[in-house]
């Protein structure tokens, strides 16, 4: 193994799962676990509640009339994306302004995600939206570890003009989402959250969860598309062809999945900041 | 074809696509020619932005100038098979 994946890689230096959210996984784990000592531990955070405020107030969630409530919000989300959200927001919390960034776009990939999974009547949508929201997590760990390189991988990328994955393999050999699975793997997640995780880029060649990864994968594209790249990953990354035909969706399919996804963007919250004001 | 505003809607522009509210439920149908009375009620119904026929609306000097070369620029890496530029086409549509 060279010296940089050594580095990537070193097990004593990987970051761990986030206290708070260990806690709330416990708190999940018991049979009769109240909805009261959930939102207690969420309460304590701040920045958390109000991200999870936003996220079940968004237009794509399609909750009918406005969550002021923590508890109500926890309830609504359901125990498995409460999970995902918690590590995710936890994971981004940072004063990074790329690792902000990283936060915005997950957060808004997985909305998306949920919004394209639910139309497509998909009983994964939940897990789907939890995967979205940690798809980049590759991205979080090259940062940690490697913070020159990852600085290099931006600098390639602009200057080359190329998608982050394909500087990240000339600048370290290795792209986040082979990083992402790796560390996922480090971490027990569960094998759907894995795969989303690990062929975000490459659904196709995905064999258990193919459609999952790549609702994702398309999510991603619209996404960046409209502008919310995730700062250091300015271009829209490659479509994977093979993958959108296992979701059976002819082409007017996924120009009226853009159209719904952009007509919702404007109420959104976390979207509207990026687009043009009038 | 254009995406305008809702307070740049001016009576006797033409709908060019149906208007629906976030369960999608048709508002107001494409082809319509707009009166004050449905401008009102789509703002009423929180709608932001509509298709309308033609380019009414100059964005010269607003900050949509230049989204086109903006959104071209972020799909520089993506390549060029059909489905990615027609996704490309549909969000400089909405966008611009
Ligand atoms: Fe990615
Ligand atoms: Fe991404």
């Amino acid at each position: 193994m060279s010296e940089l994946f050594d580095r990537l890689l070193r097990s004593k230096d990987l970051p761990t799962i986030p206290v708070l959210h260990q806690k709330i996984v416990n708190v999940l784990k018991k049979d009769n676990y109240s909805e009261d000592d959930i939102s207690k531990l969420l309460e304590k955070d701040q920045v958390l509640a109000s991200k999870l405020l936003k996220l079940v107030n968004s237009p794509f969630y399609g909750v009918f009339g406005r969550v002021a409530s923590v508890k109500r919000a926890a309830m609504l989300l359901g125990s498995n994306l409460l999970n995902g959200f918690v590590m995710s927001a936890t994971l981004f919390n940072s004063t990074d302004k790329s690792i902000v960034a990283l936060w915005d776009h997950s957060y808004c990939c997985s909305t998306v995600a949920g919004y394209i999974a639910k139309k497509l009547n998909m009983k994964t949508a939940e897990e789907v939206m939890t995967g979205a929201l940690i798809h980049d997590l590759g991205k979080v760990l090259i940062k940690r570890q490697l913070p020159e390189e990852a600085i290099a991988v931006e600098e390639a990328a602009k200057s080359k003009r190329i998608t982050a994955l394909d500087a990240e393999k000339m600048v370290i050999g290795m792209s986040h989402d082979e990083v992402g699975i790796w560390l996922a793997e480090q971490w027990n997640l569960p094998k759907i959250i894995k795969d989303i995780i690990g062929y975000h880029h490459s659904p196709s060649l995905c064999s258990a969860h193919p459609k999952e990864a790549a609702v994702v994968h398309l999510a991603d594209i619209i996404v960046k598309g409209i502008g919310v790249t995730g700062s250091s990953d300015l271009y829209v990354p490659a479509l994977d062809e093979k993958a959108l035909a296992a979701l059976a969706l002819s082409d007017d399919d996924i120009m009226d999945i853009v159209t719904g996804v952009v007509s919702n963007i404007e109420s959104d919250e976390m979207f509207s900041k990026y687009l043009p004001q009038q | 074809m254009q995406r305008i505003f809702i307070n740049e809607l001016k009576p006797s522009m033409v709908l060019a696509d149906a208007v629906k509210d976030s369960s999608g439920a048709v508002i107001l149908p494409k082809g319509t020619t707009l009166t004050e009375k449905h401008c009102a009620i789509l703002d009423e119904r929180g709608i932001k932005k509509v298709f309308v026929e033609g380019l009414p609306i100059s964005r010269e000097g607003t900050s949509f100038e230049g989204m086109d070369k903006k959104i071209d620029e972020r799909f520089f890496a993506a390549g060029n098979n059909p489905l990615t530029l027609k996704i490309k086409d549909r969000i400089k549509e909405l966008l611009s």
